[in-house]
């Protein structure tokens, strides 16, 4: 993640004090050895030396996140700085050789004579098993939402006015299920009760999962697909396949048989071929199919299905329309959340409690996270990936890579090591901002 | 509305103790002295029903006692004064009769098939509600989701909607003839349009970010109407027709004035025309209470069936 489009400045040649920052009178910036120990586990990050897992005590981090954790040290060198979305999803399961996950590559757009953003460009890759969590940071109305929106493929910010946007080295046509979004605004429908606004995806799309490259193979007369996660098909369910780089596997088909949870099997006429991509998606699922998953969901984060599910969203808390906002969109694991302020009207206890609880979904489920946020802290807290985004017009300014999150929120804020980060963050901030503007 | 938790009784505010011992505890205002507060709801309740009786004394006040009757016997060529009793009435029996008269002659309304009356009355409303319901709902939504065709029906709506209700009777006499289809049609063009725009409006004040959220959500187009958009939409279609419907009660009078067999409206004309007066007053106050019950009833129904929604 070295693509550093913006002003690449280093840090510590800052020259005003640190702006927005009354607290510290003296900024360490002027001393450099303690700017660069305080950026020293970021920083050599950025350079691709295995730092999560050599800074962080391993034992603190749950077995799942420390395989994930040392790939991209070996993963980072393969991807080329340069958008590789022409590239053609390789035949068999090597994800190293995948386009992004997500590739901006020179993105503008303007509103009329106004730019919203300018020239953005970054790449966050794809990673075996475990999805980046990308926070963005940068000043009111530098385009953060702009960006995110415009993953999510919501008009007006969608489309482009120039640049491309490629999601998995596809171009984005729209809004969809593939991508989450969780809104600062709290956006329950007040008609429904929790459950049903946690199943309204299913309601709408049933369930879909997508198909892991190579994992369409067809022998005989029978096809068998491997879904990215479990899939919770049952036999006879009729699901329809779309999108797959053969297209002789698409169509409506009934499953045959669920060998394993993450494969199934379907009649299929055709010759023997093997291939990959797209979804598979079983649009009618019963209302008590629907209602168990949601209320499995509603558990996860951390609503009470006894106490909550039958309520309407008037009669919850703003952090508990929150956690009904990210179960709906967990319900339907997309592979990229995209999170706009989500705690932002939060108060902090409550924030932290959140945070927590995002933390633990995010490593369950792994999806790609994009959070954008006005706290340093909570993006240090959160990321491992920090885009900071500058004013007017919008553009990165600098990609930062940070360790994940060991520790529950209010214990890692207090770390006397984890406060210099952010300070040292903040600093860079203030800086790049302070000569941004004198290059204005 | 947000009915305050049982207020203190009025009489508490005066009673002061005698010299406070300890801290003295400041005191809310009492709602008469706070703007928008809302009186506590039996207070509501005693205001509303002191007010009406306030009218009631009022006429009764104006229409007691007994005629003095002035009139000129022309076969004696003299100017006569009658004098029936002690007290000299107001205003005059031929125009207001008094409360006792007037509420003394339900008997003899009844007598005039009242029931049948009321029940074509309703129905004519009932149907022509409903028919434009249908029609102005069903085009308001396909109208507030794709504005092209808001578009295009938005000046006939605007000419439906300025109209006025006299000008159309005549209008659907020609056109439908002077039967049941023709009163019922006659309410239809009163009201489709408000019940258009009402609906036009109800599904724009949704907010987009429920139609972005369904959108990420997966759901199509199609869905975002039908499982988003109407629904949150229909408790305030559900409100304009319940204010239509008490309009329409009262566009039905001038068509049933005009030419009906039955109806409230034919009632009242006939009334004014060859009596009695007393039937004129009475019939008012049936059309109001028939009103205000079913308003109430809809209301009911309305908070029961859209729990979600407060303000109803």
């Amino acid at each position: 993640m070295s693509d550093d489009p913006g002003k690449p400045t280093p840090p510590g040649t800052g020259t005003g004090p640190a702006g927005g920052d009354a607290i510290k009178p003296t900024p360490p910036a002027r001393d450099p050895a303690a700017e660069a120990a305080a950026l020293a586990m970021f920083e050599a990050e950025e350079t691709k030396a295995a730092v999560p897992a050599a800074a962080v005590p391993a034992a603190a981090v749950p077995a799942a996140a420390v395989p994930a954790a040392a790939v991209p040290a070996a993963a980072v060198p393969a991807a080329a700085p340069g958008v590789t979305g022409g590239v053609k999803m390789a035949p068999l399961a090597e994800p190293l050789a995948k386009p992004p996950v997500v590739a901006f590559d020179k993105v503008t757009k303007k509103f009329g004579d106004f730019t919203a953003i300018k020239d953005v460009s970054f790449q966050i890759e794809d990673y075996p098993g475990r999805g980046e969590f990308v926070s963005i940071l940068g000043p009111s109305g530098c385009g953060k939402s702009t960006v995110i929106r415009m993953i999510a493929g919501l008009l007006p910010q969608f489309p482009q006015t120039s640049g491309s946007v490629l999601i998995d080295g596809k171009p984005i046509f729209g809004p969809g299920p593939d991508r989450g979004m969780v809104f600062q605004d709290y956006t329950s429908f007040d008609n429904r009760t929790v459950l049903q606004n946690v199943a309204f995806g299913l309601e709408c799309r049933g369930l879909e999962r997508a198909i892991i490259s190579g994992g369409a193979v067809r022998k005989q007369t029978v096809s068998s697909f491997t879904t990215q996660s479990a899939h919770g098909f049952k036999r006879g369910n009729t699901a329809l396949i779309e999108g797959v780089d053969d297209a002789s596997f698409n169509g409506k088909v009934s499953v045959l048989a669920v060998p394993s949870p993450t494969q199934f099997t379907v009649q299929q006429e055709g010759p023997d071929a093997r291939s990959g991509g797209g979804v598979v998606r079983v649009p009618k699922l019963s209302s008590s199919d629907r209602y168990d998953r949601a209320n499995y969901w509603i558990e996860k984060v951390g609503l009470s299905v006894g106490k909550g599910a039958d309520k309407y969203p008037h009669q919850l808390s703003g952090g508990m329309r929150q956690r009904v906002a990210i179960a709906r969109t967990l319900i339907l694991e997309p592979r990229i959340i995209l999170m706009d302020e989500p705690f932002g009207a939060l108060d902090p206890p409550t924030r932290s409690r959140m945070q927590d609880n995002l933390v633990q979904l995010w490593r369950e489920q792994s999806p790609t996270i994009f959070f954008i946020t006005h706290s340093i802290e909570e993006a240090v807290f959160l990321g491992d990936h920090i885009l900071v985004f500058s004013n007017s017009p919008g553009t990165v300014l600098k990609q930062i890579r940070v360790p994940p999150p060991d520790r529950p929120s209010i214990e890692m804020q207090r770390d006397p090591k984890f406060q210099e980060v952010v300070m040292g963050l903040r600093e860079t901030i203030d800086h790049l901002e302070s000569s941004n503007r004198a290059g204005d | 509305m947000t009915s305050k938790t049982k207020a203190k009784p009025p009489e508490q505010v005066a009673a002061k103790p005698e010299p406070a011992q300890g801290p003295v505890l400041p005191k809310a205002p009492p709602w008469w002295k706070t703007l928008r507060a809302d009186p506590p709801a039996h207070t509501r309740t005693l205001l509303g029903l002191g007010f009406i009786s306030l009218i009631l004394l009022l006429w009764w006040f104006v229409t007691r006692g007994d005629e003095i009757n002035v009139y000129f016997d022309g076969r004696r060529g003299e100017l006569l004064l009658s004098l029936k009793a002690s007290t000299a009435r107001i205003v005059s029996a031929s125009k207001i009769p008094s409360p006792g008269d007037v509420f003394g002659s339900f008997g003899s309304l009844l007598d005039r098939e009242l029931g049948r009356n009321l029940g074509d009355t309703l129905q004519r409303v009932l149907s022509g509600v409903a028919l434009a319901a249908i029609v102005g709902v069903s085009a308001g939504i396909v109208a507030a989701s794709h504005r092209g065709v808001n578009a295009a029906i938005a000046p006939l709506v605007i000419f439906l909607r300025s109209v006025p209700m006299g000008a159309l009777i005549p209008l659907t006499m020609l056109l439908f003839g002077d039967g049941e289809g023709q009163k019922t049609k006659f309410i239809f063009l009163a009201i489709v349009g408000f019940v258009f725009s009402d609906t036009v409006k109800a599904i724009s004040i949704v907010p987009e970010r429920y139609v972005e959220t369904a959108q990420t959500l997966g759901a199509s187009r199609f869905q975002i109407i039908r499982k988003v958009l109407v629904p949150l939409a229909i408790p305030d279609i559900v409100t304009s027709l319940r204010f239509q419907f008490g309009l329409a009660l009262g566009y039905i009078m001038l068509a049933e004035e005009i030419n009906a067999e039955y109806g409230i409206g034919k009632l009242i004309m006939g009334s004014q025309r060859v009596g009695p007066y007393e039937h004129m007053y009475l019939l008012l106050f049936v059309i109001a209470l028939i009103a205000f019950t079913i308003d109430l009833v809809l209301r009911t129904l309305q908070r029961g069936i859209f729990p979600w929604r407060r303000d109803l």
